[in-house]
């Protein structure tokens, strides 16, 4: 700045002439704020002036024919004839290329031009549009190669996040840099206060985080005050959340007519009298499905700053209720924020990030076959009531002599007849559900940069991460059913933890351009410990019945427990990157991290991780010029390594268990011995990609479009292996196996303007194959996840997806006996000899005359092949309009919300279309609670298709007309009105198809998802 | 120029820091980065006191005692030994329950039996523990004596758990320390000789150290007797299977010299018959003065987790070879596993051991369910007797009944067996206890004095197997005899001894699986 400041008085005092003057403002032509520091550059002359704090410039001596040019960093340059004017309003439009813009990289930023790997970025004004309350949700759907999907729709939960695939089966989820710091999570983050998000999608451009880089990483930078003129913005809306979806299960007449079928089937007398009338109809969903949710986030934001300082400061509450459970399912977070920077003198600037977040979460089981909330609702029978008011009833067991559940008025639930086990009345089992966990967390840092030579930087920074969390806990008496019910004692639990995270690192940074010659070199050095420390207390018998005042205390139990922990990590690392651009055109980056550890064993303490990246401009080449409609192609190709450390601490080293014993004659005695052996050897998973990428932009940058290809393979998964016994103890966790993901990603955009019309669209999408390379036991195989009473459904094996379904294929319903008799194995016995008309057809897959477990194989895979983004936007005048899609394709789901296990349980309708008889039904087998054919052993009619398009967001806002704000002293009001998950088109019969990943292997499994909401919003952004 | 000047200093500040800082942490890192666990104590901690060392000697007595294996399945080396025997069946519930013990029983043992793969995993459990002692004791802070004691006892252990591998599977990998990391686990099997002389010298060793005192005056912990008898045991079965001497370091255990260890122990050790043969097996002989060596069992702590038996002290033999009754204050739920052949019956003849031996249907009251192979004849010496009930706990688990691997009616018999001068007194005082005449000290008699006297006591077998392969297969294959009191099919008691396996186990199929094709499979396999 002072060296154009030093230029422009030598040209104002050389060129001392007659001419008239000049005044005018530059503003910006989307928001008319003023532009601060734009160039405005007499053409042909070497004479100009830069705009001052309000946007203002002054120009001496200017011609009436003279012509200006005014430039200013991503804005598009204007050229603009003077006509003798005396004063001037310049508008600029900012240099909307994507391409040109400039994104965060590890420690430092850089041109979009120069990056030689694969970065996505998220900016503020896309966070804004859907409501989220995590960060992470902003990324969904609009970064290709970053597959985020909502866990469940219970607030709060964290979404997963998979970078170009799943690369482990351990944790898969990618590193989060606040501001530079290294956080566990980001729920803290208020996503308001967020500026950009940019993710690092290839080894080369998160080989600068070495050993906690190979699942991604997402950089976050919090917003931060400009110099000008400060100002204060309210942002907030309230939103109505409702139920997408309700499936269609049986009424009372249908449920009687069915269970009566699946009686007399199993040669068991009926149970209903189809002739009597029932008292109740209950629709469980309906019921239990809260109308109008609230959701509600209000901020104040207050920026500003002048040349030496900015500050960025604001108070946000955020609250969300889930549309099953209301206040049971319920998140609530504060958040404070302040952010600075101070320019102490020409060679020294400081500054802070501060952050202080207050949160209150109460959850329920968002998918579980047993004991959940909405899988009890799907499979609670209609008969019973929501309330029992029948004193007859009421007068009798179990509602006499045992602790039902009752509500805040005094009502008493419904308990069923009919239905057992882990089905029950979804609001009694909301009634006992007394868990809240919150947090207080800063999250806080203090920078030092030190310019002390041009272009030489050094920094420093401090940072910490502080969280307590208080869980509390509290089991009243109840009695749900037969089986679910605890008639003993009140209990209650708490339990705080502490988290301590705190970050040194110091980097040299030193950037010089010698002609055509740019060359970047940057140093660091990076520390940081982890520590935690929890205790945790336990008794019962507490008088009191209300959760919000229960405490220890008041237990009068004899059975106290008391316990407490600690942990720590540590990690230290060295890293240096060297850039070096020439002419703009050739890009070559290279970056080295060498990280110890504390995770992992001496032998393996140190890993170093190396890449390497190249870029080429092709466009700026000269035999490039003919080609018009293309005025810019990028070639990009990166190489590295990363490393994933995230395998639980102390690993290397075995614990002693001292629950070893011999009784010698004067009693027992405790004898003590290792409970694994070490593993000195283990250490990080580690995970080499190679990034091929092109940028084009057509049309002046009205069209754009970004291509990768990638190959990711992760080796040294970490698992327990079984060893000899001669090593004569368990094994330890080791570095055995191997993931590879390849795929192909991508993005268009398209962007027009006509007259005061301008609209843009895009499409992002991702394109990935995963397959386990190497599993490092003697059976290949890794067991996964389970679904209610039926044990295994996934697991993995060497050339398949990494979680693929298990199970039984099927080749449709027997429709006669003859058919029975005709599935036969080669020596002509029958396969199914228990079968009937209407039972499935088992396929003997393995061909060995039999029909057994051996013949379980990959009936569906739960990841994707697509997934998808659609997002477009207009503006008309003060009118603007967006929307928002997002996709999958290719995802099987597991359709497991219906326990087939249990007798009297509901049903969907679709069980209306089951055979009854030759003909009736090809897919769907006869009702009967004598299931000797195993019709509902795990198979391929358990399997959907889970491919979805969302509708994720439609948002039409409204801006008051500056001369309306003007007179209420307002600079900007804003209105919109928004609608979420408004619409989803999918296949799927079961309540949402968007199921998160509960670890690697438990992926796509509905036991009963809690379904995400329908929501509508209204909001405001007032600027003062 | 004067603030270019200051500012070059800077930079030279500046950067000089920057290269302190950087080359610190990379200097200080392994202070930094050395993280054990705060609330537990790791193994690279915890070998510091003499009380941790004692600790980690019982860790190794815990797995001389262990019955089972995680995961793999229930194997108490007293009755599978005598299932293996001709004095029992396999028996269990139905056919279905004791389906390895059944295939252990009739010669037909898969590769992928679970209690053949117990069994290897117990004692490689206890070697390694004792191998883990034996490396860690060097650097704990105690006194040499104490050292030396610890290291005797672990080598006694070692010694035990490698002779109890070897008669089993004689085929195995020696292993004389802790496997390190992931690049040992592949290992080969030794030569039968040298693990032989490993237990030799091990023996050798703790012989010399042990103190001279009775289990029961040692609080249980083993003595030099327990070593020298156990010797002399290994030294009979090599000698019997494989013939010739043992190589313990320098000293030669010949014949001579086994018999000189134990004839010491006959003359000052303390150890005596116990008058009544009746008792002997009762918790008032427990650690009594004919208990050279004895593993212990107890009800502390009351033992309820059906997933962790190890964690229990209870004596699993117990349990499963006692009746299936209920409704009885005298006998409660046994699993019925191993009853007991009508040839063992026949043997005894009237000899009057065959009532302490043997528990008879017609002594059960309450209620009986007959198992598997049901004979009639119950193993007495172990079983769900009352005294033996464990005080809380699950009772499955928690049976008190103390194992007496050796005792010193097994010594007079083997000291007379290796030729003492004494043979015929020392058979004669055995079989006058019971008030039986003297008969000749031959090496026939000694041994069939050996089958009534040491009956299901898990000798049998290899009593046997030593005996050389024709009498095992005579022997193994006439228990086919059927009782009175049978009840089933003929056709499951059927007995083929398979002497192409000369008698010994398989090595588990998922050890041969893990080693990479460097273990050979047993002959006849």
């Amino acid at each position: 700045m002072d060296k154009t400041f030093t230029i422009l008085i030598i040209i104002l005092f050389s060129f001392n002439s007659i001419a008239q003057n000049l005044t005018g403002i530059v503003t910006d032509s989307e928001n008319n704020e003023p532009i601060i520091g734009a160039n405005i550059l007499i053409k042909n002359t070497t004479r100009g002036a830069v705009t001052d704090l309000d946007g203002n410039f002054t120009l001496k001596d200017v011609a009436a024919t003279d012509t200006l040019i005014i430039t200013y960093l991503g804005y598009q340059t204007l050229e603009l004839a003077v006509e003798g004017k005396s004063f001037i309003e310049i508008n600029l439009n900012s240099k909307t290329s994507e391409l040109d813009e400039i994104v965060v990289v590890g420690y430092g930023r850089q041109k979009k031009r120069e990056i030689t790997g694969s970065i996505s970025r998220v900016s503020d004004e896309t966070i804004k549009e859907v409501p989220i309350l995590r960060v992470e949700q902003a990324l969904q759907g609009r970064t290709a190669g970053v597959q985020v999907t909502n866990q469940s729709g219970q607030p709060g939960d964290e979404p997963t996040v998979r970078i170009r695939g799943i690369g482990t089966t351990g944790n898969a989820r990618p590193l989060y840099i606040v501001d530079g710091m290294a956080v566990g999570g980001i729920d803290y983050l208020n996503p308001g206060d967020i500026e950009s998000v940019d993710v690092l999608k290839d080894a080369a451009s998160a080989a600068i985080y070495g050993a906690r880089a190979a699942n991604g990483v997402v950089l976050i930078t919090t917003k931060s005050g400009k110099a000008g003129k400060a100002n204060l913005s309210y942002d907030g809306y309230y939103g109505w959340q409702n139920a997408a979806k309700q499936l269609d299960m049986l009424n009372a007449d249908e449920y009687k007519m069915l269970m009566n079928e699946g009686a007399r089937n199993a040669g068991l007398s009926e149970p209903f009298d189809l002739n009597e009338i029932s008292t109740f109809d209950t629709d469980w969903q309906a019921a239990l499905f809260v109308q109008n949710a609230p959701m509600q986030n209000h901020q104040l934001t207050f920026k500003g700053g002048n040349e030496k300082s900015t500050f960025a400061s604001s108070l946000s509450y955020f609250s969300q209720q889930g549309i099953i459970g209301g206040s049971k399912s319920q998140f609530d977070r504060y958040t404070a924020r302040l952010n600075g920077t101070h320019n102490i003198n020409t060679w020294l600037n400081v500054g802070n990030n501060f952050s202080y977040t207050h949160l209150i979460k109460r959850g329920i089981g968002t998918n579980e076959s047993f004991n959940g909330v909405f899988s009890s609702a799907l499979n609670m029978d209609p008969l019973t009531p929501v309330f029992e008011s029948d004193l007859d009833v009421l007068d009798n067991p179990p509602y006499n002599t045992e602790p039902v559940v009752i509500d805040t008025a005094g009502n008493v639930y419904g308990i069923s007849e009919d239905v057992r086990g882990e089905v029950v009345n979804p609001f009694a089992l909301l009634e006992t559900n007394n868990n809240e966990t919150r947090k207080d967390q800063f999250v806080g840092s203090i920078f030092a940069e030190l310019e002390p030579i041009k272009d030489l930087k050094f920094k420093s920074s401090l940072g910490v991460d502080l969280a307590y969390l208080l869980d509390d806990g509290f089991r009243p008496l109840f009695y749900l059913n037969g089986a679910q019910f605890n008639d003993d004692k009140t209990s209650v639990n708490k339990h705080i933890q502490r988290y301590f995270t705190w970050q040194l690192e110091n980097t040299l940074a030193y950037n010089k351009k010698f002609g055509k010659h740019n060359m970047g070199v940057l140093l660091g050095t990076t520390a940081s410990e982890f520590k935690y420390e929890n205790l945790f207390g336990f008794n019962a018998d507490v008088p009191v019945n209300d959760p919000e005042n229960v405490y220890l205390n008041l237990a009068q139990d004899t059975v106290w427990v008391a316990n407490g922990g600690a942990a720590a990590s540590a990690i230290l690392s060295q890293f240096g990157k060297l850039n070096y651009n020439f002419n703009d055109k050739y890009t070559l980056t290279a970056i080295v991290r060498r990280d110890g550890s504390s995770r992992f064993g001496v032998n393996r303490r140190f890993g170093i991780f190396p890449s390497i990246g190249a870029a080429w401009v092709i466009s700026d080449e000269t035999f490039f010029r003919d080609f018009e409609a293309l005025n810019y192609l990028k070639l990009r190709a990166s190489w590295g390594i990363n490393g994933n450390q995230e395998i639980g601490d102390y690993q290397f080293v075995a614990t002693i268990d001292n629950t070893r014993g011999y009784t010698f004659i004067d009693g027992r005695s405790v004898g003590s011995s290792p409970l694994f052996i070490e593993n000195a050897d283990i250490g990080w998973e580690q995970s080499e990609q190679l990034d091929i990428g092109l940028d084009a932009a057509f049309f002046e940058n009205q069209l754009e479009v970004t291509l990768d290809y990638y190959v990711k393979t992760t080796k040294d998964l970490l698992e327990t292996i079984p060893i000899p016994a001669h090593v004569g103890n368990a094994g330890p966790v080791a570095n055995v196996g191997s993931v590879q993901n390849k795929g192909i990603e991508g993005s268009i955009n398209w962007r027009d303007k006509i007259g005061n019309f301008k609209y843009n669209v895009g499409i992002n999408a991702s394109f990935n194959k995963n397959e386990m390379t190497k599993i490092g036991n003697t059976e290949g195989i890794l067991v996964g996840a389970s679904w209610a009473t039926s044990g295994t459904i996934t697991r993995s094996e060497v050339g398949l997806p990494i979680a693929y379904f298990l199970g039984y294929k099927t080749d449709g319903i027997f429709q006669n006996q003859a058919e029975v008799f005709s599935h036969i194995n080669g020596s002509g016995e029958v396969l199914q000899p228990n079968a009937v008309p209407g039972d499935v057809r088992f396929v003997d897959f393995n061909n060995d005359g039999i029909i057994d477990d051996d013949d379980r194989t990959i009936i569906g895979n739960p990841t994707p092949d697509i997934t998808f983004g659609f997002n477009a936007g207009a503006s008309y005048k003060n009118f603007n309009l967006s929307l928002f899609i997002l996709g999958s394709q290719g995802n099987d789901v597991f359709n497991g919300s219906q326990r087939q296990d249990l007798r009297f349980t509901n049903r969907t309708t679709q069980n209306l279309d089951r055979w009854t008889g030759e003909g009736t039904s090809t897919s769907t087998p006869r009702y009967t609670w004598a299931d000797n054919n195993m019709n509902y052993r795990v198979s391929d009619l358990y399997i959907e298709d889970g491919s979805f398009m969302r509708l994720k967001n439609i948002q039409l806002g409204y801006t008051l007309p500056s001369n309306l704000t003007q007179v209420a002293k307002l600079e900007k009001v804003k209105f919109f009105v928004s609608a979420e998950n408004l619409l989803t088109l999918t296949k799927y019969t079961g309540a949402d198809p968007e199921i998160g990943s509960f670890s690697s292997f438990d992926i796509g499994i509905d036991r009963g998802i809690y379904p995400q909401a329908k929501t509508l919003r209204i909001g405001a952004e007032i600027i003062f | 120029m004067k603030r270019s000047k200051f500012k070059t200093i800077q930079s030279k500040i500046l950067v000089t820091s920057f290269s302190v800082i950087f080359f610190l942490l990379s200097g200080c890192s392994d202070g930094f980065l050395d993280r054990q666990p705060l609330d537990q104590v790791v193994s690279t901690n915890f070998y510091q006191t003499e009380d941790d060392a004692m600790k980690a000697l019982i860790s190794v007595y815990d797995a001389v005692q262990y019955q089972s294996s995680p995961g793999i399945s229930w194997a108490p080396f007293l009755t599978i030994s005598d299932v293996l025997s001709d004095h029992s069946y396999a028996g269990g519930a139905d056919a279905n329950n004791g389906i390895n013990e059944d295939q252990l029983n009739t010669f037909n043992i898969l590769t992928t039996n679970v209690i053949v793969h117990s069994l290897w995993a117990k004692n490689y459990t206890g070697i390694y523990r004792a191998n883990l002692l034996l490396e860690k004791i060097v650097d704990i802070d105690a006194s040499e004596d104490f050292k030396k004691e610890i290291v005797a006892e672990c080598k006694f252990f070692r010694a035990y758990f490698y002779f109890e591998l070897v008669k089993l599977f004689e085929n195995i990998p020696l292993l004389k320390e802790t496997i390190k990391g992931p690049s040992q686990y592949i290992q080969t099997q030794n030569e039968v000789q040298e693990v032989y002389n490993l237990i030799a010298s091990d023996l050798v060793e703790a012989i010399d150290v042990l103190p001279e005192e009775t289990m029961g005056n040692n609080n249980g912990r083993v003595t030099k007797w327990s070593a020298a008898a156990l010797l002399a045991r290994a030294f009979l079965f090599y000698d019997g299977v494989y013939g010739g001497n043992l190589q313990a370091a320098e000293v030669v255990v010949d014949n001579m010299k086994a018999l000189s260890y134990i004839e010491e122990l006959i003359v000052s050790s303390g150890h005596n018959l116990i008058a009544d043969y009746n008792v002997l097996f009762k918790l008032e002989s427990e650690m009594g003065s004919e208990s050279v060596f004895e593993i212990a069992h107890g009800d502390s702590p009351a033992w309820w987790d059906w997933g962790y038996l190890r964690g229990s002290e209870g004596n699993l033999a117990a349990q499963m070879q006692g009746p299936r009754v209920t409704g009885s204050d005298n006998w409660n739920r046994g699993w019925s596993f191993a009853p007991v052949t009508q040839k063992l019956v026949d043997a005894f003849g009237d000899d009057p051991r065959l009532n302490a031996t043997v528990l008879m249907e017609s002594e059960l009251d309450g209620s009986l369910v007959k198992g598997y192979q049901h004979t009639g004849y119950f193993s007495k010496k172990y079983s769900s007797d009352a005294e033996h009930w464990g005080a809380d706990g699950q009772f499955e688990h928690n049976r008190t009944a103390n194992y007496r691997v050796i005792r010193y009616a097994d010594v007079l018999l083997m000291a007379a067996e290796l030729g003492s001068p004494n043979a015929q007194q020392y058979l004669d005082e055995v079989r006058s206890r019971v008030g039986l005449e003297s008969i000749t000290a031959t090496k026939k008699n000694i041994l069939k004095e050996r089958e009534l006297e040491l009956a299901l006591e898990g000798i049998r077998y290899f009593d046997l197997l030593r005996q050389g392969l024709a009498v095992a297969t005579t022997e193994l294959n006439a228990q086919s005899k059927i009782g009175p009191n049978y009840e089933g099919d003929d056709v499951i008691f059927q007995v083929t001894f398979n002497a192409s396996t000369k008698g010994f186990l398989p090595i588990p199929q998922t050890e041969v699986d893990l080693s990479n094709g460097t273990f050979k499979q047993n002959a006849g396999y």
